[in-house]
């Protein structure tokens, strides 16, 4: 059913959840690549063991890097028609992941674009919402585009997008890039909601609000 | 007066060039800097009031004033093009760590004509459908 789809999850250090992520997504995706990024730990030992096919960067890169990787491993499929960006620490839900899929299937759009904020089942605290909706303001003025939730890490894209997408950010600037370039190759796209889990792990360890002022930096010198 | 336009003028002069130059006029730019710098060493040395003369001549107090704006302004320069040159290097090791895990990896249902995807991008992606059945070596 989604032989066509492929699932690119970027790993680094998520040895404690990554096997449960991926046993639950092979229950509908069959493909999951997953880009281990230099994991100290045994992450891809153990996504290996639950069914994913694992991708070794030999030295830490970043997660836009990490990205970039399991788009040119997918693409070496011929069979591949759609891509999932799928977070490894089980922020992301499957279910989203086959709607995206389903709104490509549609054929009038070649992105799909997760948000957090199109309906109330996210439920982000007071400071990260604040942070996400300033982060958003940045990126649509750098990038000309109109989205609610530019650092989703939830999103499908065909294979003409992936082909015209190529992310050099290695670090966290690649979301408002892949935004800049969906836009600068006139692609089309959509946002369709998502419910982001923040689960005591996930925020736990999750992005703080500082990488914001890295994103930020980054961005500016590009 | 003289000295602020001079250091207004150099500063975004040294950015532009450094932005824009690239492969081998970078390095002859580089090269060039070197003997300037050399020469202009040498001539202080024996001419040390040449920068008291040329500081009066900008408008600025002191000779070694003068040296201290030069020095700030080369290591502007410094640090941008360290900067610079620090990127491209980090994007080819990102290009080459990329290549060893894809080649690593390999790709079961076809293990020929995968190994020249990631450097190549999209490009290399229009003619993939074709080379599918020629079972070309990779390594």
């Amino acid at each position: 059913m989604y032989d066509d789809t492929w699932l690119v999850v970027p790993l680094f250090n998520e040895a404690q959840v990554i096997a449960d992520v991926i046993t639950e997504a092979r229950r509908t995706f069959p493909k999951i690549v997953c880009v281990d990024d230099g994991s100290g730990d045994d992450s891809a030992a153990r996504a290996r063991a639950a069914g994913a096919v694992v991708v070794q960067h030999p030295i830490n890169l970043g997660q836009g890097a990490a990205l970039q990787t399991g788009f040119s491993y997918a693409l070496q499929d011929p069979a591949m028609q759609y891509v999932v960006t799928f977070d490894s620490d089980g922020q992301h839900q499957v279910s989203d992941a086959e709607a995206m899929v389903e709104r490509l299937r549609q054929k009038d759009v070649d992105v799909v674009f997760g948000s957090r904020f199109l309906d109330a089942r996210t439920k982000p605290g007071l400071l990260k919402r604040l942070v996400l909706r300033v982060a958003t303001g940045m990126s649509n003025l750098f990038t000309r585009t109109r989205l609610t939730d530019a650092h989703n890490g939830l999103r499908a894209l065909n294979r003409t997008a992936l082909t015209s997408i190529q992310i050099r950010q290695n670090r966290m600037a690649h979301a408002s890039e892949i935004v800049a370039q969906v836009a600068k190759s006139k692609l089309r796209y959509t946002e369709v909601p998502v419910h982001v889990l923040y689960t005591e792990y996930s925020r736990a360890k999750g992005q703080s609000i500082w990488n914001s002022v890295n994103i930020l930096t980054e961005l500016l010198y590009r | 007066m003289w000295i602020k336009i001079l250091i207004i003028v150099v500063l975004f002069a040294v950015v532009a060039v450094m932005l824009r130059a690239q492969g081998s006029r970078n390095l002859a730019l580089r090269r060039i800097s070197i003997v300037v710098f050399t020469v202009a060493a040498a001539a202080s040395a024996i001419f040390p009031d040449v920068w008291s003369t040329m500081a009066d001549a900008l408008g600025v107090g002191r000779g070694t004033d003068l040296l201290l704006y030069l020095f700030i302004m080369v290591t502007l320069a410094f640090i941008a093009a360290t900067y610079l040159h620090f990127r491209s290097v980090e994007a080819q090791i990102t290009q080459l760590a990329r290549r060893i895990a894809l080649d690593e990896a390999g790709f079961p249902a076809q293990p020929g004509p995968t190994s020249d995807q990631a450097s190549t991008g999209d490009r290399a992606e229009t003619a993939r459908a074709d080379d599918l059945g020629s079972g070309q070596p990779t390594g």
